[in-house]
C-alpha cells in the first residue's frame, strides 16, 4: 500500500501542519468558485500589463508560486507561469480584475486577508511584493486575448511606465513604501515633518509595543493596524475609525477602557499620554507617513559602545620587561601580567615533551620516532625554530586547523533537513578551508571568500571557481535551503564576531547592543541572496548549485532533462498538495522520476554555494515567528561593530559590503576573535574564554593587552594566521612544562595567565589519527569523495531518512575526511566528544567517561591498529626489548625507562605464556602478546594527553 | 564485596600492583566520591518524593480521544461539521476502571486497572504538530532548537547512586523521530548523554570482553602501571585520576552488565507480569521489566521507547486508527506489569513513572470517510504515576471535541517542571551556562502543577 503521506511535514514552515495546509487549499478552491465573477472590463489596453507583468511581478511568482503553480504543478488548478496562465485563473475562476486589487482573489490571498487563505502558504510576501503586485493590478488593463497568444512576452522590456512600482531594490529601498497604496481610500495626505515626528514618537511605538502581537501579520478579528489601509479597512465588527472624528471612533472607544465589553489592549490599558495621542492622530486625520525611516530601527548609543570589546584594538606599549626570560614581545605581556599577580613561571619542558606538543597543537598527528631523534640530535640554537617552521609548512597543519574552522562554521555533509539529505558536494567547501590555511589565505580575504567570493574579482578562473566554493560557507551555515536564515545569521555572529548576535532575533539583545533591527540588516542581505537546495523528500534532487561553467545549464541534454523532469515533478507536488489518498498515482509518478534520474545526464561540476537574488529588506519576525512579520527593516551591519545600513547605491545583495565590514581592519571584535582562536588552540584556553562570546556576558579577557597587541599584530602582519601561530610557538610561554606549582595554583587555578603549560586531553581526530599514524595505517593520499548512493536513489523522508550504513563510508584517511551527517551524530565521534554538526562549537570539551574505556579496552579500532603494528615488528623479528623501544619512541614520543622495560618485557611473557597455555602456537601467542601491549599503551594517560 | 574491591583485588592478583598502591586504591573506595566524578550523587535542592524516573515514550502521536480522554459528544456528532471538518467518533469503547473510576478506552485494559495509581493529564499541549519538533519539546523543552534532554538535565542535576552503571539509559529498538537528539546532553557534559541500549543487541556499545578475563586482567594491569607512574610525576592533576578511574568503571560495568540484562532468575510470576518469557530478548515487555531492573541498581533516568518513526509500525495512524490496536497491544500489558511490579517491591514510593507520547491525534478531518487522525499539538494526554503524584485522578481538560484545551493546562514546561520538583529540583534553579547566559529544561516558563501532587 503506498499512500499519500497527508502528514508530510512542512519543511519551510513547521508552525503550519499538514492538516492546515490541506485545509487551506480546500479553501481556495471554495473561494474561487465563490469569486467567479467574470467580469468583463471594458477598458482600453494598456501595452504595460505584459511588460510590467515580466519585469515585476514574475519574478516575485518564480521565487514564491512556483513550486505548485507552474507547468504540471498547478494546484488548485491554477498555473502562474505567463500572463496568459494568470489570466486564466484556477479552475473555478479568475485570480486578478484588473484595476479593482480589492476584487482581486490573488490580492486577498497574499494579503493574508483570510486565515483559511493565504498564500504563498510557507510565509506571506514581503510588502515590497505586495505592493508591487497590488500595484500592478491597480494600474493595469486587461491586456487583449491577441497579445498573450503567439507573441512571447519579451523578458527584457523598456522600462516600466512610472506608475508601476519597481520591485524593491538596492538603489530604491523605500520604493515599496513608496507605492500608491491598493486599498480603498487608503492614501495618506502629505505630513508635515512635525506631524511625521508625532506619528513615529509618540503613536508608531504605541502600535508596535501594544497592538501588533495581534493586529498585524495575526490579524485578530481581521483588524490590522499595522498600515493606514489597514487601520481604516477596520475589522470583522466594522469600521474602527472615523478620520478626524475620535470620539466616533471605536478604536478611541477601547483604548479609553470607557465600554468595558470593548478594551484594548485586553490586558494592560495604554498609558493616559498614549491614549491622548492616538485620539490626537484620529482627530488629525489618521496620518502614516509613507516611505519614511523606520523606527523598527533602533540605534545603539554611546554609551552601549562603552565595552572594551566593541572598542578597536590599539597596539598596547610592549611592557618594559628586563628580565631575559622574555624571548620575544608576547613574553613581555604575558611576564608583566605574571609579576602584576607575583606569579613566577614554571621551568621550561624538555625537548621530548616540546616536539610532541607542537606537533599536535599544529598538525593533529604525533611526532615520528625519526623527528623525535632528529629533533633531539639537533644541538643548533635554531633547532626548535627549524621544527615549528616544518611543521607549519606540512600538509598536516591545514588538516588540523582547518577542522578548527569547520567546528566553529559546524560543518557537516548532508543537509538536516527532513530526510537529511547527502550533499556530496559540501566536502568542496571543507577542502577549500584546509587548503586555505595551508596556503596561510590572509585572514580577511578568508572572511570575504567567504560570504561574497562569488563576487570577488578574481584573475584566473580556477582563483573564480574557489571563491565561489568558498560560500559554501554561507550554503552550509543555512539550514532547509535559506528557509532558516537565522542560523546563518547566528552562525556570523558566533564565528566572525564572537557575537551571541542568535539573541537578537526574537528581541533586542538583552546584554549586548545588537537591537533586532540589526539583525534583521544582516537577514536582509542573506536573504537577497540565494541559496541551494539539497534536497528534500518532495524533490529529491538538488535545486539551484552553482555550476562552475555557468554556460552549463543551457546544455542541451540538461535542458532536455529538466523539461522531462518539470511535468512529473510538478505532477508529485499537486498530488501532495491535494486532499485525500492517492496510493495508485504516486508510485507510478516516483517511478517515472526515479527511471527519469537513473538515466540522467552526467551533470557537469557544481557546487554547494550561494549566488546572488532578487535584492529585498527582511521584516522583522516578532517573537522570531517568521509568520508574524513586523517593520522592514534596511540591509545593514551591525551598528556596535562600526555598521550600519547599506549605501543607498549599493547594487545586489549587500553580501560583499557584509564582506568588508566584518573584514575591515576596524572592526573591533574580528581580529581579537580569531587570535584569541589561535591562542585557544595552542594553549587550551582563550585569553577570553569564551571564544564565540565576546559580548558583556561573555568572559572578560585574561590578559586583554596581550590580545590587542595579537590584533594588531595579526592585522599588521597582513592577516596572516601563520605569522602569529610562528610568534606563539617561539614565545618562552608556550615551552613551560606542565608542572605544578602549589603557591601559584593558589593565585590562578586556571593558568589563565599562563605560568605553566596546560595539560590537554586528545580530542577525537587526534584519538584516531595517532593510532592510524603509529600503526602505518594512515592513508595520506587525497580523501576521495564519500561514496553516496546515486541519485536514482533517493527516497528519503523525515520518517526514512538517509541512514548511511556507517562501514561503507570509513577508510583510513585523517578524521576531518570522515562523513560527518547532520543529524545523526557519529557514534566515535560523540563517544570523544567530537564537534556538533548543529552548532557552532567554540571549543571541544573534554569528558572522561567509562564508555571511552570500553572503547579502548574492546573496541575494534584499537584492536586493528594495535595487531597491524603487532604485526610489522613481529613479522620483521624485532626482539622484544628493541620493540619496547620502538613502541615508546611511536606512541609517548620518548624512550622507555628501566623500570617500564622491565614492566613491559614481563607482560609480554606473561601474556604469550597465557596466550600459549590457551594453546596458540608460540609465534602466534607472541603476537597477540605485542598487540595488546601495544593496545594497552594506547589505552594509557601518557597516549591521552598532551603534556 | 563492592565490585571495585574485586576488580582491584583481581589486579593485584593478576599483575603486580605494588602493595602500597592496592591499599591506596582500596582506601580510596571507602572514601566518598571525589568531586571530578561529575556523575557523583548529589543533593536535591529539596526533600524528593522520587529518586528515579522510568520515562515511557511512545512515538508517532497517541491519539488522546482514542485511549485516555472520553470524548461522549464526539461520538454523538460523529459526522457532523465542527469548524469546516467532520467530526469522527473513536472506534473504541471507554470504561470506567478501578476504584477510582477513571474513564479508559478498551486499548489500555490493563494500564486501565491500574488507574489508582495514575493521574491522567488530559490538558496537555506542545507548539508544533510535526514530528521531529514534537519530539525535541518533550525532551528537551524547546521545539525549535536542539537542547538537552531531560533524562541529561536529571544526570546533570542528580547524578547517579550506582558507579558501574551510566545515569541516564534509553532503551530503544529503532531510532524515534529527531534521531539521537532526544537522549543528546548537548551543552551539557557528554557524561550526562543518554546511553542507548538497541534490545536484543549488544546492549552497552563495546560492552562485550573481546579478550579473556586473565588477559584483560593483564592489560589493565599495565594500562594501571603505566598510569600510575604517569600519575605520579604529576600528582597534583585531578584529570589524570579521573580517567583512571573511568576504566575501573568499565570494568565494572562490563562486569555487571551482562548481569543486569539476564533475566533468566526472575520468577515466573515476574516475567508473566510483563508478559514475557524467560528466553524473550526484546520487545516492550522485555524493556519495562529491564526499566525496573536498571532502576534498581541506580540508574537516575530509564527511558523506554516502544517503536521508531514508520509510520506502519508506530503511534503515526494516518492510515487508520484500527492501527492503534497493534500498537496498544505491544505496550499495554507491559507497563501494567511494570507498574504493578514496582508497587509490589515498594519501587513506587519513589519511582515516577511518566508516559507519554509528542502529540495528540485530531478528532475530527475534512474527509468525511478518513480512517486515521491527523497530527494535534493543541491538546492530548499523558498520565504520571508514582512517587508522590496523586494517583486515581485526572487532570485538566479538553473541549467537547478533543481539539484543545478546555480547563487547566498543562504545557511542555509545566510537565516537566512537574516531574524534575518530584525529584526535589527547582526547574528555575536547574541551569546550566552554555553560550553566554543560564540555560533551563524548561527555558523562560513552566509551573509545577501541584493539584496532582499527594
Amino acid at each position: 500500500m503506498y499512500v499519500r503521506q497527508p502528514h508530510r511535514e512542512v519543511r519551510t514552515q513547521p508552525e503550519i501542519s499538514a492538516r492546515h495546509r490541506a485545509r487551506a487549499a480546500v479553501s481556495i478552491l471554495a473561494v474561487s468558485l465563490a469569486a467567479t465573477s467574470p467580469l468583463a472590463i471594458a477598458q482600453s489596453v494598456k501595452p504595460s500589463t505584459a511588460e510590467s507583468f515580466q519585469q515585476n511581478v514574475k519574478p516575485i511568482i518564480d521565487r514564491n508560486c512556483a513550486g505548485c503553480h507552474v507547468l504540471g504543478g498547478h494546484s488548485g488548478q491554477l498555473r502562474l507561469d505567463s500572463l496568459a496562465d494568470v489570466m486564466k485563473g484556477g479552475e473555478d475562476g479568475a485570480i486578478v480584475v484588473f484595476g479593482k486589487p480589492e476584487k482581486s482573489l490573488l490580492t486577498k490571498t497574499i494579503h493574508y486577508e483570510d486565515p483559511d487563505m493565504q498564500m504563498p502558504p510557507k510565509g506571506k510576501l514581503s510588502a515590497a511584493d505586495i505592493a508591487t503586485i497590488d500595484n500592478w493590478i491597480a494600474e493595469s488593463a486587461e491586456p487583449l486575448p491577441g497579445e498573450l497568444k503567439g507573441n512571447p512576452v519579451p523578458s527584457v522590456v523598456a522600462p516600466a511606465p512610472a506608475t508601476v512600482a519597481p520591485v524593491a531594490s538596492a538603489s530604491a529601498p523605500t520604493a515599496s513604501a513608496k507605492a500608491t497604496p491598493v486599498a480603498l481610500n487608503a492614501t495618506s495626505p502629505l505630513m508635515t515633518a512635525e506631524q511625521e515626528q508625532f506619528f513615529e514618537t509618540k503613536v508608531r511605538p504605541v502600535l508596535v509595543n501594544n497592538c501588533f502581537s495581534c493586529h498585524a501579520s495575526a490579524a485578530k478579528a481581521g483588524l490590522r493596524l499595522d498600515s493606514r489601509e489597514g487601520v481604516l479597512a477596520g475589522g470583522k465588527s466594522g469600521d474602527i475609525v472615523v478620520p478626524g472624528h475620535p470620539e466616533q471612533s471605536t478604536l478611541s472607544t477601547a483604548v479609553h477602557y470607557s465600554d468595558p465589553r470593548l478594551q484594548m489592549p485586553p490586558r494592560k490599558a495604554l498609558k493616559p499620554d498614549e491614549v491622548a495621542a492616538i485620539d490626537r492622530w484620529i482627530a488629525d486625520g489618521l496620518l502614516w507617513p509613507m516611505g519614511s525611516s523606520t523606527p523598527a530601527v533602533k540605534t545603539v548609543s554611546a554609551a552601549q559602545r562603552d565595552f572594551w570589546a566593541f572598542k578597536p584594538p590599539l597596539a598596547p606599549a610592549v611592557p618594559d620587561v628586563k628580565s631575559a626570560w622574555a624571548k620575544n614581545d608576547i613574553d613581555r605581556f604575558v611576564l608583566a601580567k605574571l609579576d602584576e599577580k607575583h606569579l613566577k613561571p614554571v621551568a621550561d619542558a624538555d625537548k621530548h615533551t616540546l616536539i610532541r606538543r607542537a606537533t599536535y597543537d599544529l598538525t593533529g598527528l604525533p611526532p615520528t620516532p625519526a623527528e623525535v631523534n632528529a629533533f633531539i640530535a639537533d644541538r643548533s640554537p635554531l633547532a626548535y625554530e627549524h621544527l615549528i617552521d616544518r611543521l607549519l609548512a606540512s600538509k598536516a597543519y591545514g588538516e588540523r586547523w582547518g577542522r578548527i574552522w569547520l567546528d566553529v562554521v559546524r560543518y557537516a555533509d548532508t543537509s538536516g533537513g527532513g530526510g537529511d539529505y547527502p550533499i556530496a558536494q559540501a566536502s568542496k567547501y571543507r577542502d577549500y578551508v584546509i587548503q586555505s590555511f595551508n596556503e596561510d589565505k590572509p585572514y580577511d580575504r578568508f572572511i570575504k571568500e567567504q560570504i561574497a567570493g562569488d563576487l570577488l574579482p578574481s584573475n584566473s578562473e580556477p582563483e573564480h571557481w574557489s571563491n565561489i566554493v568558498a560560500t559554501g560557507y554561507l550554503a552550509n551555515a543555512s539550514r532547509y535551503d535559506g528557509a532558516y536564515l537565522n542560523d546563518a545569521v547566528d552562525n556570523i555572529g558566533y564565528a566572525f564576531m564572537g557575537m551571541t548576535v542568535a539573541c537578537a532575533r526574537c528581541h533586542d539583545h538583552k546584554f549586548d547592543p545588537v537591537p533586532t533591527s540589526d539583525y534583521y540588516a544582516i537577514y536582509g542581505i542573506l536573504q537577497s541572496t540565494s541559496f541551494p537546495d539539497p534536497g528534500d523528500d518532495v524533490s529529491r534532487r538538488q535545486i539551484g548549485f552553482v555550476y562552475r561553467d555557468p554556460k552549463s545549464a543551457d546544455r542541451q541534454d540538461i535542458k532536455d532533462f529538466n523539461a522531462q523532469l518539470k511535468p512529473i515533478a510538478g505532477a508529485i507536488n499537486a498530488v501532495f498538495a491535494l486532499p485525500g489518498t492517492y496510493d495508485d498515482i504516486l508510485p507510478q509518478l516516483e517511478a517515472r522520476r526515479m527511471n527519469l534520474y537513473a538515466h540522467a545526464p552526467e551533470f557537469p561540476e557544481n557546487a554547494y554555494a550561494v549566488t546572488e537574488g532578487q535584492p529585498r529588506q527582511a521584516q522583522i519576525q516578532l517573537h522570531g515567528d517568521p509568520t508574524n512579520l513586523g517593520e522592514e527593516v534596511p540591509r545593514g551591519f551591525l551598528q556596535v561593530l562600526g555598521g550600519g545600513p547599506l549605501p543607498a547605491d549599493t547594487k545586489g545583495s549587500g553580501r560583499l559590503q557584509l564582506a568588508d565590514w566584518i573584514a575591515s581592519k576596524d572592526n573591533p571584535l574580528t581580529a581579537r576573535v580569531l587570535v584569541n582562536r589561535l591562542w585557544q588552540g595552542h594553549f587550551g584556553r582563550g585569553i577570553v574564554p569564551t571564544p564565540n562570546n565576546f559580548g558583556t556576558r561573555g568572559v572578560a579577557p585574561s590578559n586583554q593587552a596581550l590580545l590587542d597587541y595579537l590584533a594588531t599584530e595579526f592585522i599588521a602582519k597582513g592577516w596572516s594566521i601563520k605569522t602569529i601561530q610562528r610568534e606563539i610557538l617561539l614565545s618562552h610561554a608556550y615551552r613551560l612544562s606542565t608542572a605544578d606549582s602549589a603557591a601559584n595554583e593558589e593565585i590562578d587555578p586556571d593558568n589563565a595567565l599562563i605560568w605553566r603549560h596546560s595539560r590537554v586531553r586528545l580530542d577525537a581526530e587526534e584519538i584516531r589519527d595517532s593510532m592510524l599514524a603509529d600503526a602505518k595505517l594512515l592513508d595520506l593520499s587525497p580523501a576521495k569523495p564519500h561514496p553516496f548512493p546515486p541519485q536514482s536513489k533517493w527516497n528519503w523522508e523525515e520518517q526514512n531518512p538517509f541512514a548511511p550504513d556507517v562501514t561503507q563510508y570509513e577508510n583510513d584517511h585523517r578524521t576531518v575526511y570522515m562523513m560527518v551527517q547532520r543529524s545523526v551524530k557519529h557514534p566515535y565521534l560523540t563517544l570523544f566528544d567530537g564537534a556538533d554538526p548543529n552548532a557552532s562549537t567554540e571549543q571541544r570539551t573534554s569528558s572522561l567517561t567509562p564508555l571511552q574505556a570500553l572503547y579502548f579496552m574492546n573496541a575494534s579500532f584499537p584492536r586493528r591498529c594495535s595487531d597491524n603494528l603487532a604485526k610489522q615488528w613481529t613479522d620483521a623479528k624485532v626482539a622484544d626489548p628493541k620493540m619496547i623501544e620502538e613502541a615508546f619512541m611511536t606512541i609517548y614520543g620518548r624512550p622507555a625507562q628501566k623500570v617500564e622495560l622491565d614492566r613491559s618485557e614481563e607482560f609480554l611473557k606473561r601474556a604469550t605464556a597465557l596466550y600459549i597455555s590457551r594453546s596458540d602456537a608460540p609465534d602466534v601467542a607472541h603476537k597477540k602478546a605485542v598487540s595488546n601491549f601495544v593496545q594497552a599503551m594506547f589505552s594509557t594517560n601518557e597516549f591521552m594527553f598532551i603534556e | 564485596m563492592s565490585t571495585r574491591r574485586r576488580f582491584i583485588q583481581s589486579l593485584a592478583s593478576a599483575s603486580m600492583l605494588l602493595p602500597g598502591m592496592m591499599h591506596e586504591m582500596l582506601a580510596e573506595t571507602a572514601a566518598p566520591a571525589q568531586p571530578v566524578d561529575p556523575l557523583a550523587p548529589k543533593a536535591p535542592m529539596f526533600p524528593a518524593k522520587a529518586k528515579r524516573v522510568i520515562f515511557l515514550y511512545m512515538s508517532g502521536g497517541v491519539s488522546h480521544v482514542d485511549t485516555f480522554d472520553p470524548k461522549p459528544l464526539l461520538t454523538r456528532d460523529h459526522g457532523k461539521e465542527y469548524n469546516g471538518e467532520l467530526l469522527h467518533a473513536s472506534k473504541y469503547k471507554f470504561s470506567r476502571y478501578a476504584k477510582c473510576d477513571t474513564e479508559v478506552s478498551e486499548l489500555f485494559p490493563n494500564v486501565g486497572a491500574m488507574m489508582d495509581d495514575i493521574c491522567v493529564i488530559r490538558s496537555m499541549k506542545c507548539d508544533i504538530p510535526n514530528h521531529s519538533q514534537a519530539v525535541m519539546q518533550i525532551h528537551g523543552g524547546s521545539a525549535v532548537e536542539a537542547r538537552p534532554s531531560i533524562g541529561s538535565w536529571v544526570s546533570y542535576g542528580l547524578g547517579t547512586y550506582d558507579k558501574e552503571l551510566p545515569s541516564y539509559m534509553v532503551l530503544a529498538p529503532e531510532v524515534p523521530y529527531g534521531g539521537a537528539t532526544c537522549w543528546d546532553s548537548s551543552f551539557l557534559p557528554a557524561c550526562h548523554q543518554g546511553i542507548r541500549v538497541v534490545p536484543g543487541q549488544e546492549a552497552i556499545p563495546n560492552m562485550t570482553r573481546k579478550a579473556s578475563l586473565e588477559v584483560q586482567d593483564l592489560d589493565l594491569g599495565l594500562i594501571e602501571f603505566f598510569n600510575r607512574r604517569n600519575l605520579a610525576e604529576h600528582d597534583a592533576d585531578k584529570t589524570l585520576a579521573a580517567r583512571i578511574k573511568t576504566f575501573e568503571t568499565a570494568y565494572g560495568m562490563q562486569k555487571e552488565a551482562p548481569d543486569v540484562f539476564d533475566i533468566t532468575k526472575e520468577s515466573d510470576a515476574t516475567l508473566a507480569m510483563y508478559g514475557i518469557t524467560r528466553d524473550t530478548k526484546k520487545g516492550f515487555g522485555w524493556q519495562c521489566l529491564m526499566a525496573r531492573r536498571l532502576a534498581e541498581r541506580g540508574v537516575r533516568f530509564v527511558e523506554l521507547i516502544d517503536t521508531g518513526s514508520d509510520k506502519y509500525t508506530n503511534w503515526d495512524a494516518h492510515l487508520d486508527i484500527k492501527m492503534h490496536a497493534t500498537s496498544a497491544k505491544k505496550v499495554d500489558k507491559a507497563i501494567a506489569g511494570l507498574l504493578q511490579d514496582l508497587k509490589s517491591r515498594g519501587m513506587l514510593e519513589d519511582t515516577l513513572v511518566v508516559w507519554t507520547t509528542e502529540f495528540g491525534r485530531a478528532p475530527g478531518d475534512s474527509a468525511p470517510n478518513e480512517a486515521g487522525r491527523t497530527h494535534q499539538s493543541s491538546v492530548y494526554s499523558s498520565w504520571l504515576a508514582g512517587a508522590g503524584i496523586k494517583g486515581g485522578i485526572t487532570y485538566g481538560e479538553s473541549d467537547d471535541y478533543g481539539y484543545k484545551v478546555a480547563k487547566n493546562e498543562c504545557d511542555i514546561h509545566d510537565f516537566q517542571a512537574t516531574i524534575l520538583n518530584q525529584l526535589g529540583m527547582d526547574h528555575k534553579k536547574l541551569t546550566y551556562r552554555h553560550a553566554g547566559r543560564d540555560y533551563r529544561l524548561t527555558d523562560v516558563s513552566g509551573r509545577v502543577i501541584r493539584d496532582i501532587l499527594a
